[in-house]
Formats: C-alpha cells, sequence, structure tokens
C-alpha cells in the first residue's frame, strides 16, 4: 500500500516537474476553434413555399462563408467590414488568419445584393491570397454599383 | 519549436473537426454596407493644368498682334508713297490683247453667175463673196474663268478690303472706274481698252486676285495675288497660296483607320492650305470621329490680304 502511494506520488512529482521543465509560450495568433465554432450563426433562407421551413441554413449576409472543409479549421476571419469610396461604390475587406504552421493559400469572391437580396451585380471573380505559417492577409473587393448595393457575402475556399 | 507548433496545429485541428463535424463552415459576421449618402461622394479633384505659352515666333501673320504691326508697317508704307490708289481686280486676269475674242477660222465664198431670161436680152452678170469667220473668246476673259457664289464672293472680297480700309488704303472697284472712263467718250463699257485707259487714269496700282478650284487645296481651291503699277506695268507683289505664310501641308502625319495608323506624310506633300485648320471630334456610336472644318472664306481672304500687304510692305521699303 505505502509502495503503491509512493509510486503514485513520484508519478505525480514526475509529471509536474515535467509539466514545468516543457512549458512555453504560444506563438500569436492562436485560435480557439472552438469559440470560433460557437460563434457562427446560421439563418434560414426563405422558403420555397409561403409559411412553410426552410430546409436550407446558411451563413447570413454581411460575412464570409467558409466553403471548403479543407480549410475549415485552419483559417479564421478576424473582422469583415465594409465602407463607402469617395466615388460611392462599396469597398468591402476582411482579415483573414492562417492558424496553422504550414503556409496556405485561399480564394475568395464576392456576391454584393440589393435592398432585396437579389444579386446587384455579377459576383466578383475568385482573388488568392497567400497566408504563411500564423500571419494575416487582406482579401479586398470593390463592388461596381453606387445606391444598388446593399449587402454582401463573402464565400471563401481553399486554393488549388 | 517546429514539432510543438505541430501538435498544436493537429491539436486545433482536431477540436475543429470535432466542432465542426456538423459539415457547415465557422464563417466571421462582418458590418453591413453603410448607406450612401451626398456627404461620402467625393466632388471631383481641381484640376490645375499649367499650359506651356505659345511659341511667340511670327509663323501667322494673321494672329491679332502680328496684325496690327503689319497694319501699322503698311500704313507707314503707304503714306510714304502718297496714298496711291489701289484698283482690284476679282477673279479677272489681264488679258494679254485688248479684245476678249479672237478668229479661229475663217471662210470665204466667192460666187459668179448669169441670168438670162425673158423677152428683153441683154442677160445680166453678177459676182459676190460672203466671209464666214469663227471665233472664240479668250481663256483669260473673265467668264472663263471659274466663278463662285455671289453670296462667296461678297464674303471674301470683304474679307480682302477689311485690312486694307483698316490701314487707311484708298481702294477703287474696277467696275467703277470703268464705267466712268466709258462714260467720258473713250470707248465701249468692258472693251479692253476701257480697262487699260480706266486703270491709267483712275488707279495706281492693281490688284488682281485669281483662284481656282485645286483638289490638292485642303479647302478646295488656291489663290493667287498680285500687284502691279498701272503706269509701268511693274510687278510689286506676288502672292501665292502654295507660298503663303500660314499655309502649308496638312499637320497631321498619321490617320488613324479600321487597319491601324496609316502614314499620311507622303499624301501631305502634295497638299496645301491652312496651317491652323480647324478640328474638332464629335462622339458617335464607334467611337470620337474628328471633323474638320474649313476656314472660312472671309478669314481665308483676311489671310491672302496679310501677305499681300506685308509683300507691299516690303516693296516699298525697300524701293
Amino acid at each position: 500500500m505505502n509502495r503503491h502511494a509512493i509510486v503514485k506520488g513520484s508519478t505525480v512529482l514526475v509529471m509536474f516537474l515535467s509539466a514545468s521543465a516543457c512549458q512555453h509560450m504560444e506563438p500569436a495568433p492562436i485560435c480557439d476553434m472552438g469559440a470560433i465554432a460557437s460563434q457562427r450563426t446560421l439563418v434560414s433562407v426563405p422558403a420555397a413555399v409561403p409559411g412553410g421551413a426552410s430546409p436550407l441554413q446558411e451563413m447570413p449576409l454581411n460575412s464570409v462563408s467558409i466553403t471548403d472543409h479543407r480549410i475549415l479549421n485552419k483559417v479564421y476571419v478576424r473582422n469583415v467590414t465594409a465602407r463607402r469610396t469617395p466615388s460611392g461604390t462599396v469597398e468591402l475587406y476582411a482579415q483573414v488568419i492562417n492558424c496553422t504552421d504550414h503556409p496556405l493559400q485561399t480564394e475568395a469572391r464576392t456576391q454584393f445584393y440589393d435592398a432585396g437580396q437579389a444579386p446587384a451585380e455579377p459576383v466578383s471573380a475568385w482573388k488568392r491570397l497567400y497566408l504563411p505559417p500564423r500571419t494575416s492577409n487582406i482579401y479586398r473587393e470593390f463592388s461596381l454599383g453606387t445606391t444598388s448595393i446593399h449587402a454582401y457575402m463573402v464565400e471563401m475556399r481553399e486554393g488549388e | 519549436m517546429t514539432a510543438y507548433h505541430k501538435s498544436w496545429g493537429t491539436f486545433l485541428l482536431t477540436w475543429g473537426l470535432v466542432l465542426g463535424s456538423g459539415g457547415t463552415a465557422p464563417a466571421q459576421q462582418g458590418g453591413a454596407v453603410p448607406p450612401l449618402t451626398q456627404d461620402i461622394i467625393a466632388p471631383p479633384p481641381v484640376r490645375k493644368v499649367e499650359m506651356m505659352s505659345r511659341d511667340s515666333t511670327p509663323k501667322n501673320p494673321a494672329a491679332p498682334q502680328q496684325t496690327e504691326a503689319l497694319i501699322a508697317r503698311f500704313h507707314a508704307a503707304y503714306a510714304t508713297r502718297k496714298r496711291p490708289r489701289l484698283a482690284l481686280y476679282w477673279n479677272r486676269a489681264l488679258a494679254e490683247t485688248l479684245d476678249e475674242w479672237y478668229g479661229t477660222e475663217r471662210m470665204v465664198v466667192t460666187g459668179q453667175g448669169t441670168r438670162s431670161g425673158g423677152p428683153h436680152p441683154p442677160m445680166q452678170r453678177g459676182q459676190d463673196t460672203t466671209v464666214f469667220e469663227h471665233q472664240r473668246r479668250l481663256p483669260g476673259a473673265p467668264s472663263s474663268r471659274p466663278q463662285a457664289g455671289e453670296t462667296w464672293a461678297w464674303e471674301f472680297e470683304d474679307g480682302f478690303q477689311k485690312p486694307f480700309l483698316d490701314a487707311g488704303a484708298v481702294l477703287v472697284d474696277r467696275v467703277a472706274i470703268n464705267r466712268l472712263t466709258g462714260a467720258e467718250g473713250a470707248s465701249t463699257p468692258g472693251g479692253g481698252d476701257v480697262d487699260i485707259k480706266a486703270l491709267r487714269q483712275m488707279a495706281d496700282y492693281m490688284v488682281e486676285i485669281l483662284y481656282v478650284g485645286s483638289g490638292r487645296s485642303t479647302i478646295g481651291y488656291e489663290l493667287h495675288a498680285r500687284v502691279l503699277e498701272t503706269r509701268t506695268g511693274q510687278i510689286l507683289a506676288n502672292v501665292n497660296s502654295r507660298n503663303m505664310a500660314g499655309w502649308g501641308p496638312p499637320r497631321e502625319r498619321y490617320e488613324v483607320g479600321p487597319e491601324g495608323f496609316r502614314d499620311l506624310e507622303e499624301e501631305n506633300e502634295e497638299r496645301v492650305g491652312p496651317v491652323e485648320e480647324r478640328q474638332h471630334y464629335k462622339a458617335g456610336p464607334h467611337g470620337f470621329k474628328r471633323h474638320k472644318k474649313p476656314p472660312k472664306p472671309y478669314h481665308v481672304a483676311n489671310r491672302l490680304a496679310y501677305n499681300v500687304m506685308k509683300a507691299l510692305a516690303d516693296a516699298w521699303e525697300i524701293r
């Protein structure tokens, strides 16, 4: 019994010592994917039948939707901002963080919507972002229209 | 360090896969598009354009400051000649002969016959001669020269006379002095001799202005002016539109066409016309199209007059 207690105590001591010896500071940025996933809110698109429930859940407007499961837990979109340019068009920019220790390439495109949530103009071309390990980059897009733009949606996928 | 990161990456990946096992992607909700208000729209930038000053070298005698100087110079030289009278001949070349008509062929028919008959002879004999002559009008006669429209001529004459009148020159009209000379009983008005008598008696210089249609000219015609002293026939000035200041080959060297740029240099060598030919661009369904607008006869005549004035001033100052 005593021997067993000594072994257990020694094990705890060794674990404590080894843990204290291996304590390192984590380099930023640190992505807490659990928290990121918990922030996600999906909305229902309007149902095909009036009064019925829509079976489709998707990201709300004015957000970045990562559509590629390969980078699902590798990147974090820190913020998405839209502002008007002096000419009245909409400038959209999103900061994307590579949470991994490997270089990543992502691609993104934007669809701008009008007040009725209909596409206000053709979807933009895919733009590629190069993300070295644990770095961030800015995705930027401009609308063509001015008064017709009321919302946007950014789709992101991994760059092939 | 790298291994540590790899372990952390694996850890994050694992948790991410667990949390994201639903198949949907985590994403970031962003800011809405701000409404478009008028204060957002920036006014157009203020453009500060500094143009280079135009070359003041006297290339164009029709420029305002140069014309004033030229008129003053002509006025001074004209005064030293005691204000001679200038007779203007519009598109009427002085003919080589006094008569405007000349014969090209003549046919003489001579006949002889005898008439007999009746109860009482004697017989009658007769002889007759008839002359047919074919005449042509001289090539230099005014009616054979190309004639422009009357309103065109008014505008042209106005443009030519204006600088001379500004300089205080005495201009006399050819028709008027012909009629006056003819009324004095010299000869039939319009005859060649009346022209000469009228010129000798009522004018000191004759200004002959001729124009001919020309496909090489950018305005469709070319001009020629010369000044003769009526008393001696001496030529004082000779101005041709081909060597006139302000005229020359068109400036453009290239023309844009459906097959690219076309070199116009060789074609332009053959062409003459006002250098400052006005151009403007008009937007159309196929882009901008260049429209050329030739100068009005008033301005063309104006320029010819300034060139004649300059030549006269040169001649009088030398003499």
